[in-house]
Parts: C-alpha cells; sequence; structure tokens
C-alpha cells in the first residue's frame, strides 16, 4: 500500500501520515500484526524530516494503533480497528467543553479560566517533575 | 594439459557472457529505465551513450579473441596475470557504463523541480525483509572461516603467498558492501518519478546480488588459495573465468528484474506527455 504526502496541503504532514495509516487499518489494507516500514525508512522515502515521522508514529502508538516492539519494529496494534474509531481530540474537547459551560454556571469569566487552564498545566508539569 | 582446455571453453564464454549478452540486457535495461524515470533525457545523446558502450565492449570481445588465439597458438596454457588484467579490462566498460547512468540520474533529478506530492511504500524494507537469515549467517560464516583460513596459512608460510593480503582485500570488499547494504535499504529517492514498486524491487535485488557476490567470492577466493596451495596454479585462470561468469550473470538478475519494473511502470503511468 502507498501513502502519499502533499507538501502544499495545508494539514500538517505528521497528521497526513496519521490519517493515511488509520485509512489504511480502517479499509483492511493493512492487518493486525503487520509490520510498518521504520520511521528512517518512511522519512527517507518522503523526504521529510525523521522527526515528522516519528511524532506521527508517536501519537498512533499513543492511540494503539501500532505498538513497537524494540528492535524488532513497529507494528500494527492487534486492536488497531477498533481503536482507529477513537478520536481523543474529539473527546478532549468534549470533556474541555463540559468543564468550561460548569465553570460558566458558576460565574467564572473566560480570560479568569484561560489563566487557570494554563495555570493548571504548569502546576501539573511541575507535579511530574518533582 | 586438461586445465588449459577447460581455460580456454570457460574463457570463449566469459567472452560471450560478459562483452556480448551483458551489453545487450544493459542497454535494454538503461533504455527501460530511463523512459520511466528520467523522460526528457535527450534520446539521440542516450543512444550515443549506448553506441559508445557497445563499440567499447565489442573491441574487448575481439580483444579477448585475439588473446585466446594466442594462448592457444603459442603458449597452450594461460598466463594468470594476463587474464587477470583482460578481466579488469572487461569489468570496466560496467563500471563506467553504471557510473555514466548514475551522472545522468543525478541531472535529471537536478533539472526536475522537487515534487509536491511524495509517495512511499507502506511496506518495510529491513535487511530480513530482503533476505533470509540463512544468506546473511553463510556470507558472515564465509568471511570468518575465510579469516580463519588465511591466519592459519600465515602461521605456517608458504613462498610467494600472503594470506594477510587477501584478507585485507575480502575485509574492505565486506565493508564496502555493508555500506552499500544500509545505503540500498535507507537512501533517499533519487529521481521523482521513481514508484516506490521500484525503489523496493531495486532494493530487493541489489541487497540480494551483495550477498551472493559476497559469499561466491569467499568461495572464489578459498579456491585460489587452495589451489595455490596445492601447487595447482595452472587452474587458477579457469576457477578465474567461472567466477567472472558466475558473477556477471548474477548481476545481469537485478538487470532483468529492474528492467521489467520500469517497463510495468511506465505502462501503469501512461504515455508521457
Amino acid at each position: 500500500m502507498d501513502i502519499t504526502i502533499d507538501i502544499d496541503n495545508p494539514v500538517p504532514q505528521f497528521e497526513q501520515l496519521i490519517e493515511q495509516i488509520k485509512a489504511a487499518v480502517t479499509s483492511g489494507v493493512l492487518k493486525a500484526g503487520d509490520a510498518l516500514p521504520s520511521i528512517r525508512q518512511l522519512a527517507n522515502d518522503l523526504e521529510l524530516n525523521s522527526k515528522t515521522v516519528a511524532k506521527a508514529y508517536k501519537l498512533l502508538e499513543r492511540d494503539a494503533v501500532i505498538e513497537t516492539k524494540g528492535y524488532r519494529g513497529t507494528y500494527v496494534h492487534p486492536k488497531a480497528k477498533a481503536n482507529c474509531k477513537i478520536n481523543l481530540q474529539e473527546w478532549t474537547l468534549r470533556k474541555l467543553g463540559e468543564t468550561v459551560a460548569e465553570l460558566r454556571e458558576a460565574g467564572v469569566t473566560d480570560s479568569e479560566i484561560r489563566n487557570a487552564f494554563a495555570g493548571a498545566i504548569v502546576r501539573r508539569q511541575s507535579e511530574v517533575l518533582s | 594439459m586438461i586445465e588449459a582446455y577447460a581455460f580456454f571453453a570457460a574463457f570463449v564464454v566469459q567472452i560471450l557472457v560478459v562483452s556480448v549478452l551483458h551489453p545487450v540486457w544493459f542497454t535494454r535495461f538503461v533504455r527501460a529505465k530511463t523512459e520511466a524515470q528520467f523522460p526528457d533525457w535527450d534520446s539521440k545523446s542516450r543512444e550515443r551513450y549506448l553506441s559508445l558502450y557497445r563499440v567499447a565492449n565489442a573491441g574487448i570481445a575481439v580483444l579477448g579473441l585475439v588473446l585466446l588465439g594466442w594462448m592457444f597458438s603459442h603458449t597452450q596454457s594461460p598466463d594468470w596475470n594476463i587474464v587477470c588484467f583482460y578481466t579488469l579490462a572487461q569489468m570496466s566498460p560496467i563500471f563506467l557504463g553504471f557510473l555514466m547512468l548514475t551522472r545522468n540520474e543525478t541531472k535529471a533529478r537536478l533539472r526536475s523541480p522537487p515534487p509536491t506530492k511524495r509517495t512511499a511504500s507502506l511496506q518495510r524494507r529491513g535487511l530480513f525483509d530482503i533476505i533470509s537469515p540463512v544468506t546473511v549467517f553463510l556470507a558472515v560464516a564465509g568471511y570468518v572461516l575465510f579469516a580463519a583460513f588465511m591466519i592459519h596459512i600465515q602461521q605456517h608460510p608458504v613462498a610467494g603467498f600472503s594470506g594477510y593480503y587477501l584478507l585485507r582485500v575480502i575485509t574492505l570488499i565486506f565493508a564496502m558492501n555493508a555500506i552499500c547494504v544500509y545505503w540500498l535499504l535507507y537512501r533517499r529517492k533519487k529521481l521523482p518519478l521513481e514508484t516506490p514498486a521500484y525503489r523496493m524491487q531495486a532494493a530487493e535485488v541489489q541487497v540480494r546480488n551483495i550477498f551472493y557476490a559476497g559469499i561466491a567470492l569467499v568461495v572464489f577466493l578459498s579456491l585460489f588459495a587452495e589451489l595455490k596451495l596445492l601447487h595447482l596454479a595452472s587452474w587458477i585462470p579457469f576457477a578465474l573465468s567461472v567466477f567472472t561468469v558466475i558473477a556477471v550473470l548474477v548481476g545481469s538478475t537485478m538487470l532483468f528484474a529492474l528492467r521489467r519494473q520500469a517497463e510495468a511502470d511506465r505502462l501503469d503511468a501512461g504515455p508521457v506527455s
């Protein structure tokens, strides 16, 4: 199966990669356990920076669409087809939307919500680091 | 005497395969590849270059026949040095041909604007996806055994024979082969019209050829050392001829496979406007 990256497309290249790999899994072209090309191979073939491909692979791994088995390489996850249907970005938006609505009902202004949100992220990061 | 006749027969086959058949296969491959991947290369210039290539090979073939006649009528025993020099001369147009092709590929790549749409295959191109672990093991084991053999020879010196020299040569060749394999597996795309299928096919056949040639070289050099040690050096020209023919035939399988792939790519792409 071939994958195409359009550099004139405003969609970021790593997202184009993610979408096409997910489409290949959903359509059954890529099956559970199939081997995927290495980051270096795909980056060289598509003339992309290897960090772009690595980012796409990292996000696909987070979504459990692919799995890395150390030196043996990257494979399609056994539950990849089901996991492709989960859209984390949409889920995050929904969750945050619910929280924002709750805070507004309590009378918190938008700027206060933004400041609190940024503060919560910073606090969480410092908690993780310590 | 039998070794001389065996050599003369093998030498005729060597001239036929290396200087007559290989140029024909190479010419067909170059035509198919250029038409599929860089059609803007002026056909007149390409044909001029191919004619030059064929003339050089024909000249070398004639020289080989003259050499064969001279050895047959005057000495009745082949000279190892002459055969070695002739084989090198026979190989030089092949290397020059590939060098010219690479030069034209580079020029074509520099001429063409970078493509906005880039295609790649989702098929993995790891070493063991291309070649069986047994072949890799055979090549590595061959090298290790050859090294042990050469070290053994060096510890029991034979006049006029240096085991370490052969070991250095084969180490250099194996190191270069390893670099080539790495480059073939992960090289950047050379031409915008090079399809993922062609890249896959090129990596497959070239990596396989490198491993097979490595194994064949270990066998040939071991045989060479054995013949020297057993005072059967008169068989060496025959062994060299046979090795050359085998190496060129194995290398030609790459030309067949890539020509077929280039032709299929051209048919898939449709007529070039």
